[in-house]
């Protein structure tokens, strides 16, 4: 495996390795400016289900016009991420929703005065066409007084191996999600099962363009409406009971500011935000308030954070051969230099016809490909995700969540490139080598041959720098690929994925290759470019 | 198409082979060529002569069929359109003013035409070494093509085009940008490439010189028009106009009777002078000699280690011309012409009157036959 992606690895740009300088010194940059703010500025670590609602934006506004000192930031990540960001006290109050996760967190002395304060529930849902009959075994669990069908609903859809998507981003769902597959005694694996590794919104949007099932908590699938196009199938019973807890991280940096905001809460304001949420809207609540009493803060606590060096462990994932981390390089490389074999194909022979055409009628498609390289990759990403979702006009090709759809989205970011430099590098040539060939008795493809070989050394760097470009590349990937585990999961996006789930190790063994894919590109740069310098044109 | 070119069709001496009838280009409504009937037979060597902007590349590139012309046909061996444009890819060999030589070797470069024909290895390296050596550029064949001075780029792009063992060799300004040296020595070598007789050259040049050194026939252009054409005697004793005068330089020539002929070097007769010309021609051949004024070399005393040809002479007329005086000269009763700077003028302290030694080289003598 090792072999393969070392002759794999040798492109990139040069645009790649100045965006991870800046990349690094931002991140120096914010590291500093961090301790200034750190007195009026309470960090809150979030399940994406309350901030996807608006839950808690309504609840920061309201804290903040009666707090005007202090400054609510909320970073929207899974539970499993929350808990660690607060292990590591980048947060100073967590809002979470796995009872058992949160009692280890506690156990651990990283958290103190948790305090279970709401609730909503979690359901199945599915396509409306229900093709694992779900909602038949959930009728039939009920009518034998089974008080829980959420795990006898997921061994129907696996054994008629429907399509479900789960979040696979050791959120609280997620986590719960794991806990009925448990019950179900089921592990699921196969095509049927795909891995988002993104938030409930989006994942509830995938699925309903795959037409898949998916567990999620009721609140986030009410508020989409219709946007995801998927019916509740199944509810009820503790398996699918959603309770919802606030505590205060032990290592956070702010303890008197996370006190007020946890003592807001779980206060009277707090209280009638959440009876009323959503009501008008969706005509009932999305959440209700549980009884609870407050306890006395507890400011002492400490939360021992670990011994803990990402760079270590990414070291460790990078010689070992870690399965995962090579999964998504392979298919990186896999994808991205798909792309460009096809965008090569494409705008090859465009540049070719631009170049070979006469000035005047070749303007409107030089202004054409100028434009498409002016488009930001987030914006042809949207462009083709729209042209793919279900409504789109190329919604028959299924292609939306899969390979093919990232390599489209790169073929559509790459080709006007190739196609400008291809453009640029025959112009390189003098104007009448072609009729130079033909004076020495060339046909007019030989010709065309003599001068594209002519001009090689640009056209390979030209493809190289274009690998580069689409392999770096992260909105549109993440867009219209859906970061699906063993799928459409690229380097990028995995960087992204991880980072959020607080696996630094694997995201700077990733953001490593991605690096030294950079530097081998630029070395064949810098090598085709002394080569060139060495052989100057005769007089 | 695409045969290797073993089997080049024969040239029959004095037919007609390549021919052009009504041939216009226009670029932007201006005539950049308008010639009714041109001709190129078996085995001669034509020059196409005219200033700078005349429509030479025009003409040349038109009738090797590299270039389209907007009304006219051009007919090789009979035949005319896509066929005379496949004939003319596998029997002609066009060098360009500004060759473009390919990444790789010389040797690379020699044998790309033959590579073109998918001639096989053997004869390829056979007549590039062939080639090369006619050339006498057989030391560079490994070279980079990349890194060869001027003159020899066109040495390479001349045996590239020799190799192919052409029915019909087109050169546009083979000797332009080299200095005088490398190029007369490049026209005593196609001289003798060209008129091996196994083809017909064309060559484009705005240099008189160059052209009444090598050419069997001669055209004139102007405008894009034929002014005058026909054997290069013809052109100097009938110039048609002051403009034919003006181009074939008919003052800068003059008659002479070959008294010794020894490898090319002719021992000339005019009235009382003797000379030594470069040519080829027997002895009591009559030819016509023609030289550069500024080939002539002035000096107040004669030079030692001079040149074949030196004699004393008499300034007739000095007038100016831009930064240069244009001296007329008369040695014995023989007139000849000399450019020189307005500051030799002054050092040689140069008056109508005064005498002076004149130095010219043999190479500088150009005779044929008249």
């Amino acid at each position: 495996m090792g072999k393969t992606t070392r002759r794999w690895v040798r492109m990139g740009s040069r645009k790649r390795w100045k965006r991870a300088s800046y990349l690094l010194l931002i991140a120096g940059l914010a590291a500093c400016a961090d301790s200034e703010q750190r007195a009026t500025v309470v960090h809150v670590g979030s399940t994406t289900s309350l901030y996807d609602t608006g839950l808690l934006d309504t609840l920061v506004v309201r804290f903040e016009a009666e707090n005007p000192d202090l400054e609510v930031r909320v970073i929207a990540v899974g539970t499993g991420q929350a808990l660690e960001l607060g292990r590591r006290g980048d947060v100073d109050v967590v809002l979470t929703h796995a009872p058992e996760a949160e009692r280890a967190f506690l156990a651990a002395g990283h958290g103190r005065n948790r305090v279970t304060f709401m609730q909503n529930d979690f359901a199945v849902a599915g396509p409306a066409g229900d093709p694992a009959r779900v909602r038949e075994t959930v009728s039939e669990a009920l009518a034998v007084a089974d008080p829980d069908p959420a795990p006898a609903a997921f061994a129907a859809i696996a054994s008629a191996e429907a399509p479900f998507l789960s979040r696979g981003d050791d959120s609280g769902t997620h986590k719960r999600e794991r806990r009925i597959w448990e019950a179900a005694d089921i592990e699921p694996e196969g095509d049927w099962y795909g891995e988002t590794g993104q938030g409930m919104g989006n994942t509830l949007v995938m699925a309903s363009e795959r037409g898949a099932y998916v567990l999620t908590d009721r609140a986030t699938l009410t508020v989409l409406g219709e946007a995801a196009q998927l019916e509740l199938l199944a509810t009820g019973g503790r398996w699918l009971e959603n309770l919802y807890s606030v505590m205060m991280t032990a290592a956070g940096a702010n303890p008197e500011g996370a006190t007020r905001f946890w003592r807001w809460v779980l206060g009277e304001d707090a209280r009638s935000v959440i009876a009323g949420f959503g009501a008008a809207q969706f005509g009932a609540p999305l959440f209700s308030s549980l009884e609870y009493e407050i306890p006395d803060a507890d400011a002492s606590g400490s939360g021992s954070i670990g011994p803990l060096n990402p760079f270590q462990r990414a070291w460790r994932l990078l010689v070992s051969g870690d399965d995962y981390l090579w999964d998504v390089v392979l298919r990186s490389l896999a994808i991205s230099g798909s792309a460009l074999l096809l965008a090569v194909v494409i705008g090859l022979p465009i540049g070719i016809g631009l170049a070979f055409s006469p000035l005047r009628s070749r303007l409107p498609v030089v202004a054409l490909v100028n434009t498409g390289l002016a488009f930001p990759p987030v914006v042809v990403g949207l462009v083709v995700y729209l042209l793919l979702s279900r409504q789109g006009p190329l919604a028959p090709l299924e292609l939306l969540y899969t390979p093919g759809a990232v390599i489209l989205a790169q073929v559509v970011l790459a080709g006007p490139y190739i196609v400008a430099v291809t453009l640029a590098a025959l112009e390189s040539v003098p104007p009448d080598v072609r009729i130079q060939a033909r004076g020495l008795g060339a046909s007019r493809t030989q010709a065309l041959l003599l001068h594209l070989r002519e001009s090689r050394a640009s056209l390979v760097a030209a493809v190289a720098a274009g690998f580069g470009a689409v392999i770096s590349e992260v909105g549109a990937v993440m867009i219209v690929g859906g970061n699906l585990l063993g799928e459409t999961r690229v380097m990028t996006s995995a960087i992204v994925l991880e980072t959020r789930r607080g696996n630094f190790g694997v995201a700077i063994a990733l953001g490593i290759v991605l690096l030294g894919i950079a530097l081998l590109v630029n070395l064949l740069l810098t090598l085709l470019h002394v080569r060139r310098i060495r052989a100057p044109a005769a007089a | 198409m695409n045969s290797p070119p073993t089997d080049s069709i024969p040239p029959e001496p004095g037919t007609t082979i390549l021919e052009g009838e009504s041939l216009v280009v226009e670029v932007r409504g201006s005539r950049l060529l308008d010639v009714d009937q041109v001709e190129v037979r078996g085995g001669e060597i034509l020059a196409v002569l005219g200033p700078n902007g005349a429509g030479k590349s025009t003409l040349l590139r038109v009738l090797a069929m590299l270039q389209p012309a907007d009304a006219g046909t051009v007919r090789f061996l009979g035949k005319s359109g896509r066929e005379a444009d496949e004939l003319l890819r596998r029997e002609c060999a066009f060098v360009f003013q500004r060759p473009h030589l390919w990444a790789g070797s010389v040797r690379h470069n020699i044998e790309l035409g033959l590579r073109l024909r998918r001639a096989a290895s053997g004869l390829r390296r056979t007549r590039a070494e062939e080639a090369a050596k006619q050339l006498g550029i057989t030391h560079l064949l490994a070279r980079d093509a990349r890194s060869l001075s001027g003159g020899e780029a066109q040495r390479v792009a001349i045996a590239r085009a020799m190799a192919l063992d052409p029915s019909i060799l087109c050169l546009d300004e083979p000797a332009s940008n080299l200095d005088a040296m490398a190029r007369t020595a490049l026209i005593e070598d196609l001289d003798r490439v060209a008129r091996d007789g196994r083809h017909a050259t064309v060559i484009a040049t705005h240099d008189r010189a160059d052209a009444f050194s090598i050419a069997d026939r001669v055209i004139v252009l102007r405008g894009g028009r034929i002014v005058q054409s026909g054997r290069p005697e013809d052109l100097f004793e009938n110039p048609i106009d002051p403009f034919i005068a003006a181009v074939t330089g008919a003052e800068l020539s003059f008659k002479a009777t070959v008294e010794d002929s020894d490898e090319g070097l002719l021992r000339i007769r005019t009235g009382v002078s003797a000379l030594t010309a470069v040519g080829s021609a027997q002895p009591g051949d009559t030819v016509r000699v023609v030289y550069r004024p500024e080939d002539l070399f002035l000096s107040k005393a004669p030079i030692e280690a001079s040149p074949r040809n030196r004699f004393r002479a008499r300034v007739t007329e000095i007038r100016a011309a831009g930064s240069l005086e244009r001296i007329r000269l008369d040695a014995d009763g023989h007139p000849w012409v000399a450019v020189v700077t307005r500051a030799a003028a002054d050092e040689l302290s140069l008056e109508v009157g005064t005498e002076i030694w004149v130095q010219v080289k043999a190479t500088a003598l150009h005779a044929f036959h008249a």
